[in-house]
């Protein structure tokens, strides 16, 4: 029994160290790329053909830049330009609702669904959903319930 | 000597003209090629922190038999997204600890590629929930709401993927 449970324990330590092995190959080469597009300017530049987008989700195109960043690099990743953008005052109530709400229904759009396409997902699949599903969201709350703005709770950032 | 004048000027606007070109590139320091690979390591140990642990305990408990135990009870509702009972172990990995946990909790299970993008989509909308409703308070919209608009969509998203997905002939 107990050399049963050894042997499980063995081949789990073994088989989660090769599944390591693969998923190294794809995720250093794939930060290092994502780093140089930040470093380059090329994700501002990038967030100026996203424009267009604003309008459909109601927000302004200041709303763009902290949108892609977390759509692309991930909430945690981003978070310092979502942070800045949020304090900067450039956003309005509105803005920052519906970037809240787009980033989190879908964020690290490369890194995660890369991961889970290792793991054995439908790309296709996984990135329409995660490209479509918060489009719709944030242009039926930023139409429905953010529409209403004085409704909404005042935000800390915006009283100090 | 009138020539040399013209001549200066467009030398130096063309050298301008290819700085400008070159200086995205010129952005690309040690720095960055240090935060690329220290980004891709830490992803990488925080995908071992969750891999290692997780897939030897899964290993042992399915040696126990306690995860066919396990399984047996939430079958019902897994199959809603037409998942085996095990498919729980990966959405409870990817909504309370991260998406690395869930891919950890995906390898150890055999699964259809069918139910892995079901379990993929469903758990790239919600996850982490605790460590990330944190990360968004700091931005002052109110969180509560959009946890549970995730929780909500990722399982309305879980029934849609299966429902529509194409089965293998």
């Amino acid at each position: 029994m107990l050399t049963s449970l050894m042997l499980a324990a063995w081949e789990g330590l073994v088989s989660s160290a090769n599944s390591l092995g693969d998923i190294a190959i794809i995720v250093i080469p794939l930060m290092l790329g994502l780093e140089i597009a930040k470093d380059t300017g090329l994700m501002a530049k990038i967030s100026r053909w996203f424009h267009p987008v604003a309008k459909p989700l109601a927000v302004s195109n200041a709303a763009v830049f902290p949108l892609l960043i977390g759509l692309v690099f991930g909430l945690s990743y981003g978070s310092g330009v979502i942070i800045n953008a949020a304090k900067s005052g450039e956003l309005s109530r509105t803005d920052r609702y519906g970037v809240a709400i787009f980033l989190s229904v879908s964020h690290s759009l490369i890194e995660d669904t890369l991961l889970l396409v290792a793991v054995g997902a439908n790309a296709l699949w996984l990135v329409s959903l995660r490209v479509l599903l918060p489009v719709i969201i944030t242009a039926l709350a930023t139409r429905t319930i953010l529409a209403n703005g004085p409704k909404l709770p005042r935000l800390r950032s915006q009283s100090s | 000597m009138n020539w040399t004048a013209p001549l200066r000027v467009r030398y130096n606007s063309d050298i301008c003209r290819i700085i400008e070109r070159v200086r995205p590139l010129l952005q690309i320091t040690q720095q960055t090629i240090k935060n690329g690979l220290r980004s891709g390591v830490d992803t990488l140990w925080e995908l071992a922190k969750a891999i290692i642990p997780l897939t030897i305990l899964i290993n042992v408990l399915r040696q126990t038999g306690w995860l066919e135990h396990l399984a047996d009870t939430v079958t019902p509702i897994m199959a809603w997204f037409g998942l085996p009972g095990e498919g729980a172990l990966v959405l409870v990995a990817g909504y309370f600890i991260n998406v690395y946990s869930a891919i950890a909790a995906i390898l150890t299970l055999e699964l259809t590629v069918k139910q892995i993008t079901v379990l993929a989509a469903m758990v790239s909308i919600c996850h982490s929930i605790f460590l990330e409703t944190a990360i968004t308070k700091k931005t002052g919209v109110k969180v509560l709401p959009l946890a549970l608009l995730r929780l909500g969509l990722s399982c309305l998203v879980g029934v849609i993927v299966h429902v529509l997905y194409p089965t293998p002939l």
